[in-house]
Order: structure tokens, then C-alpha cells, then sequence
């Protein structure tokens, strides 16, 4: 993505199908001041042309949206935890760590089981960003998606005072795909556990000199 | 993370079916202790306070009515039953202390019987109210991290039976086989050993009271019950007109209005004020912060004593309350926010927990107490300042919102061409007939209103150039410091374990002035009484080196 704000992450799409979506509820919105505009035509005597033109502009406002939306729309997941992109007036990138994820779903709604999509959910402890969606994907892909999301440290290891070290220097099993190795998602099997020999450091991340 | 990695063993030990099993053959639950004989009594009184409002009003209703009553009738049938319950909850109520867990059975007709390890109580709040200071008795919240009610609560205990209690649990935790990786910074709370650390002045009090709004609730509270009886004193003000008119000797125009506005605001001012100060002495009375070996203890009350005690390793955030009153008294607030804090909100019930490490302190104790707490030393702090421009950002649409109604109400004037008359009709319009015309006879209005702006401008600049200049963000190993605002300021110490997600974002006027913002999410608090702990109007790429740090020191 030309326009992410952080360029140096590669961002994986979502389905171009989830456009539809996007338009059919920005549709509904913008289609809501018919009412009032066709009430106010017959009153004032105005042109009833008024309501296909204002349908019309508003539809390819609502499709362009819908474009931009899915454009702007991109996730990765990273060695370290989840990255999400989305937003397309107010943009937006919200990053959970591994080790934040409290729970996640995969959910299937009606538009989405007729296109064969599910959209996973991934939730964490957090007071104002409890939940993050991410819609327009296959069944397969979302699965394998959470299964890689969820692998974490083994629970009965000795836990270290993470936040006293930068993460490239904990000592953390790296049973987890690097960055970038899901680009290929369609061939993933969910069942299929990824095992990489734990001395594998995780890839230097980006520091910031404090 | 250490909390985080507890909470998990924590969890592994809950769902393990056989150690449950284990557990309770262990102590075979057909004993168990009951709660203090007359816990009953204090159940019905939280249920009773619960219900206040409608029984209240039933009551007024039934009074006013001069029916047959059935309104007393059905409040007392609904105190019976609420009596009734209050009985059979407490007296079916049972514990029992195992070695390593607390098991709770409870309920009336959906009993329950719960596990509660006591690696996963976070935090232990306890309320004493006049009335158990009477029997001497205490209400204990053992809450977890998560959830929306306290793990157990058990109302009452006696007061030395809570204390064993608690120490058994603590004794459990100190001596626990779970990994407690301690961090550094318990370090210097561990050392001091348990000793008081701080307490608040009645004169600190009086200072809360003044800064503090809390009176505001209480006055709101009393003005609707007021409403509800026909008792309002709304006579208060016709007394203020004629006092100024008899007394004063002003009894017409423009003056007539302003000392009767000034006095009745002054009037007003200072009953808030002296109820806030009432709310502050009811509340904080005797202010105590004890440190024992790792864990922070508070006190506070002057009826009703509460507090409750954390591990300083588990507070989520710590927050550093300053502003143009209290800089006047050289005072500061710290508070911390626990996990779990968000699951008090409900009920106004049970014990709140910790939430002050010092309602009122000098800033010198402040910073010490937060530099014992959290390890940062808030004085040796540099922040990073903002985006030069920041402050035309935050200054542009308050003038231009405002600025707009100002030009609506003059055209509005030039327009009706009549520009007092005009003014006056809009005053008159909003209720106050009698300052509408007082108005329309004065030739000063179009004047007022354009100065006003100015004022208003030359304020509102001021105020946010200082805000921006005061503003910014510090990024240490450990923790994250967000300072914003400077006449209502605010500064959060958040430790990076504890931050749940980062969010880096941009509005389409962040994007025209190449700004961007960056906020973190905490695992607890208030969404409403908890500020956002976020950095806005950052420079693009220093937001972004921000947010890229936060994700290496949090994950």
C-alpha cells in the first residue's frame, strides 16, 4: 500500500467482495434522505427529477467509498502480534501484540455464508479497542489465521518481565510464521501446524531510540 | 507479562476438573463458615439502597395521594420480601478457606458453588459504613482482573476475621509455586518495608473540595428529590430581585439584571463548593497510604470507612491530575487504575478499591509517591513536544464554531434592523422576558457581542498555546508518559506490559497538516472517568516511530 502509514509492513487484502457489503450498508444510509426530499418535492412543488439525481450521485459516492474502503482495507500478521489497516477518511492502524489476544471467532453472517466468506474476530482485555474485525475471508484463511494467532509461549514456562526488555532480546519461541511467510494464504491448511525450530530468533523489529 | 502470564496459570488452574475435585474432598463441603449473624441486616440495607429512588417516590406519591394508601401498602410488601431474601441469602450463605483457594457457596434458588484461587484475586477492598462500625464488622470485595463482579463478596465478616482472611490469601500469594516474576519496580516498595506513606490534612481536603466537583452530583441529587416533593425554594430567587431592588436600591434596568445574575451564580457557586468539600471530608477523610512489603494499602472515610490493597506491580496506569487550581494551592492528585476497576462501576454498593495513591499532595509527594509506585521519576522527565502547529489545530474550530453563531446573531440583528430590539427578543426567547428588554434599552449590545468574541479569542489562543506547549509524550524501557492539557491537566504513567493495543491514526486534518495521533488501550478503568491515554497532533513520523516502539516494548 502507497498510502499506509506504515510502509515498511506488508498488508495482506481482504476479498473484493466484501465492497459489496460496504456499499449495500452505505447505500442504506445514503439512500435514507429519499424520504424526506420526496416529502419536501410534493409539498414545495420541486421537480421530482431531484430524487433519481440525488440516488444516482449518491450511489457512486456510496461506490467509491465502498472501493476506497476495501483498498484501504489490510492486516499482517507479525511475528510479534496482529496489525490492521482500515479506514479511508479517518484511517486508522491499531496493533495487539501476541499476548493481548484474549479470545477469538470466526463468524459466519448470512451475506457471508452465501459468499463462502467468514470474518474473524479477535478480542482483547482493552477498555476502548475490546474487539478487531476483519471480514472477507475465506473459511480456511480465517481459521488458520486464529490458529497461528493463538500460538503463544508455552503457559507453564517461567514468564519474564517483558516490559522491562525490548522484545528482539526475549528469549521467545519462535513457533510462528515471520512476517510476510501468509502472503500465500489460499494454500494454507488450517489444520496444518507450523513448526519452526525454536532457536529461530524472531526478525529485529523496528526500535525507536529512547 | 507478569500479570498477564498469572492470569493465565491462574486460569489453567481453574479449569483443571480434577484439581476442583481435588479441592473439594479435600475439605468436604458440608461444613463450612458462616457469614457474621447479622449480615442479613446489611444485605437488606445494600438492597434497600439499591431501591431508594422508586421506594422514595412510591412513599411521596402515596403521601401526596390522599388515597387508601395501597403505595405504602406495596412499599412495605417489597421491604418484606427484600427482608425475606436478605435472610435466606445470608443465612444459606458458606465458605470455606482451602489451602489454596477460597470456595464460595451461595444462592437461593440458582445456587452456586465457586473456586476462587487466590492467584487470581487481584485486588481486596473492603467498606466499613457507620452501621458496621456499630457491630463491628466489614464488607469484603476480593476482586480478579476481569470480569464484572468481584470474584467473592462476602458481606460481613468481623473485622478480625476479614484481617485473617486476607492474610491468609496474601500468605498464599507471597508463598505461591506459581513464576511471580517480580519487575524493578516493586523493588522500592518492597524495601520500605509496611509503613504509612502518606495521609491528607483536613486543610488538603477543604483544597480537594474547592478544586473538585463532586458537590455538583450531590446538589443535582437533592434539587430532583426537592422537585419531586414540591419543596423546591424557588421563592430563593424572587428573594434575591427583591432584596436588590429594596435593599440595594437598583429596581430597573441593565444593573437590576446583572447584580441579581451575579449574585444568584455567586449564590449557587458557593453552595456547590461547600456541598464539594462536604463530599471531600465524607469521602477522604483520614487519607491513609500504607506500603506493606510489595503491596499498597489506602483508607479513607469519615462515616464509612473503604479502601483496598493492590500489588504495585499489577496497576495498569497511573495518573497525575494537575491544573490551574491546583497549581494554585501547589497541589497534584495521584491516582492509579487497577484491573478489574471497570467491573465496580455498577453498583454503588460494594467497596470501590483502591483508586488514589493521594487525592490532594504537594507535587513533590506526588511525584515521589508515583516514583514509588511505578519506578519513573516524573521530574527527570523530558518530554517530546508536539507539532509546532499544533495549537492553531486545536484553536481553529472552537473559533470557528463559535465564531460562526457570533456572525448568525449579528446578521440575524442587522437583518430584524432593529439591533437592540433584536437581541432582546432572543434573550426573551430563552426565558428571561424582563432581561430581553432590559437589554433592548441599553445601546451597548452589538458592541458587547463583538468584544466578547474577542475576549473569547484572545482566551481561547492563550489557552491553547499553553495547552500544546504543556503537551506531549516520553517513552522510557518500562513505562509511557502522557502529559496533555494545561488549565485541566492530566498526565498518564502507563507501564508498556500493561498497554492491551496501539493505534496509530490519522483524520483528513491531521493528513492536510501532516500530523497524526497515537493512543494506547489499558486493560481497565472507566471509560468515562479514565482519560484516553493518547498522544494527538504528533508529527506524522514521530508518531510513527512511536507507535513501531510501542509495538516492540509491548508484545
Amino acid at each position: 500500500m502507497t498510502n499506509s502509514l506504515e510502509a515498511t509492513i506488508e498488508l495482506n487484502q481482504i476479498d473484493p467482495r466484501t465492497r459489496y457489503f460496504t456499499a449495500l450498508g452505505g447505500l442504506f444510509l445514503a439512500l435514507l434522505p429519499l424520504i424526506p426530499l420526496w416529502v419536501l418535492s410534493i409539498k414545495f412543488d420541486w421537480s421530482l427529477w431531484l430524487l433519481p439525481i440525488y440516488a444516482v450521485l449518491a450511489a457512486g459516492l456510496v461506490a467509491r467509498y465502498a472501493v476506497a474502503a476495501h483498498a484501504r482495507f489490510g492486516y499482517a500478521l507479525l511475528d510479534d502480534g496482529l496489525w490492521l489497516q482500515r479506514g479511508v477518511y479517518w484511517r486508522s492502524c491499531v496493533f495487539v501484540p501476541r499476548e493481548r489476544v484474549q479470545h477469538t471467532e470466526v463468524n459466519h453472517g448470512p451475506l457471508d455464508r452465501k459468499m463462502g466468506l467468514a470474518k474473524l474476530v479477535v478480542h482483547t482485555a482493552g477498555l476502548r479497542q475490546q474487539h478487531l474485525i476483519i471480514p472477507g475471508l475465506t473459511d480456511a484463511q480465517a481459521h488458520a489465521l486464529r490458529d497461528n494467532l493463538l500460538k503463544r509461549a508455552p503457559i507453564h514456562a517461567p514468564i519474564a518481565p517483558v516490559n522491562l526488555l525490548p522484545i528482539a532480546e526475549l528469549n521467545m519461541p519462535a513457533d510462528v510464521p515471520l512476517e510476510g511467510d501468509l502472503v500465500p494464504q489460499a494454500d494454507l491448511d488450517p489444520k496444518m501446524s507450523v513448526d519452526l525450530p525454536s532457536e529461530l530468533a524472531p526478525s529485529p523489529s523496528p526500535k525507536l531510540a529512547v | 507479562m507478569i500479570p498477564n502470564g498469572e492470569n493465565q496459570a491462574a486460569e489453567q488452574l481453574q479449569v483443571q476438573p480434577e484439581m476442583r475435585l481435588a479441592a473439594a474432598q479435600r475439605i468436604e463441603l458440608t461444613g463450612g463458615e458462616r457469614l457474621h449473624a447479622f449480615s442479613w441486616l446489611f444485605v437488606l440495607v445494600a438492597q434497600l439502597w439499591n431501591l431508594i429512588v422508586p421506594l422514595t417516590l412510591v412513599l411521596v406519591a402515596g403521601r401526596m395521594s390522599k388515597d387508601d394508601g395501597w403505595e405504602t401498602f406495596f412499599a412495605l410488601s417489597a421491604a418484606l420480601v427484600l427482608s425475606a431474601y436478605s435472610l435466606f441469602y445470608t443465612q444459606t450463605f458458606r465458605f470455606w478457606m482451602a489451602s489454596d483457594e477460597l470456595i464460595v457457596k451461595e444462592g437461593l434458588f440458582n445456587r452456586t458453588l465457586r473456586h476462587v484461587p487466590f492467584t487470581r484475586i487481584q485486588n481486596v477492598a473492603f467498606r466499613q459504613s457507620l452501621l458496621h462500625r456499630l457491630f463491628g464488622v466489614v464488607e469484603l470485595n476480593l476482586e480478579s482482573g476481569a470480569g464484572t463482579k468481584p470474584e467473592a463478596k462476602l458481606t460481613v465478616l468481623t473485622m478480625a476475621r476479614a484481617r485473617q482472611l486476607e492474610q491468609e490469601i496474601r500468605g498464599s500469594l507471597s508463598s505461591s509455586t506459581l513464576p511471580e516474576a517480580a519487575p524493578a519496580d516493586s523493588v522500592a516498595v518492597t524495601t520500605l518495608g509496611a509503613r504509612l506513606l502518606h495521609q491528607v490534612s483536613l486543610f488538603d481536603l477543604i483544597r480537594l473540595g474547592l478544586i473538585s466537583n463532586r458537590g455538583m452530583i450531590a446538589i443535582g441529587t437533592a434539587f430532583y428529590f426537592l422537585s419531586q416533593t414540591r419543596l423546591l425554594p424557588t421563592n430563593v430567587f424572587k428573594d434575591i430581585g427583591r432584596w436588590v431592588k429594596t435593599d440595594v436600591g437598583v429596581a430597573h434596568g441593565p444593573l437590576f439584571w446583572l447584580l441579581s445574575g451575579v449574585i444568584t451564580l455567586a449564590m449557587i457557586i458557593a453552595v456547590v463548593r461547600v456541598a464539594s468539600i462536604g463530599m471531600a471530608i465524607f469521602l477522604f477523610y483520614d487519607f491513609k497510604l500504607f506500603a506493606e512489603s510489595d503491596r499498597l494499602r489506602v483508607e479513607h472515610g469519615l462515616l464509612t470507612r473503604q479502601g483496598g490493597a493492590t500489588k504495585a506491580s499489577r496497576i495498569v496506569c497511573f495518573l497525575l491530575r494537575d491544573g490551574l487550581l491546583y497549581r494554585w494551592f501547589n497541589r497534584q492528585s495521584a491516582e492509579v487504575v487497577l484491573p478489574g476497576s471497570l467491573a465496580l462501576e455498577d453498583g454503588n454498593s460494594g467497596p470501590k478499591g483502591m483508586r488514589y495513591l493521594s487525592p490532594m499532595a504537594s507535587p513533590e509527594q506526588a511525584n515521589a509517591l508515583i516514583a514509588l509506585a511505578s519506578g519513573v521519576s516524573l521530574s527527570d522527565i523530558q518530554l517530546e513536544p508536539l507539532h509546532a502547529r499544533a495549537w492553531r489545530r486545536m484553536v481553529k474550530w472552537p473559533l470557528i464554531i463559535v465564531g460562526v453563531q457570533v456572525l448568525a446573531m449579528l446578521t440575524f440583528l442587522a437583518i430584524k434592523n432593529q439591533w437592540l430590539e433584536g437581541l432582546g427578543f432572543v434573550i426573551s426567547l430563552s426565558g428571561f422576558s424582563g432581561l430581553g428588554k432590559a437589554f433592548a434599552h441599553s445601546g451597548l449590545v452589538g458592541m458587547v457581542l463583538a468584544f466578547a468574541y474577542i475576549a473569547f479569542a484572545i482566551w481561547i489562543v492563550y489557552g491553547y498555546k499553553r495547552s500544546a506547549a504543556a503537551s506531549g509524550f516520553a517513552l522510557t524501557l518500562t513505562h509511557l508518559i502522557i502529559r496533555s492539557g494545561y488549565f485541566s491537566q492530566c498526565s498518564h504513567i502507563v507501564p508498556r506490559g500493561e498497554i492491551q493495543s496501539v493505534t496509530l491514526s490519522q483524520s483528513p486534518f491531521d493528513r492536510r497538516s501532516q500530523m497524526a495521533n497515537v493512543h494506547v488501550d489499558l486493560r481497565a478503568g472507566s471509560a468515562l472517568e479514565t482519560p484516553e491515554a493518547a498522544v494527538h497532533y504528533l508529527p506524522e513520523a514521530v508518531a510513527r516511530d512511536l507507535a513501531a516502539a510501542l509495538r516492540t516494548g509491548s508484545g
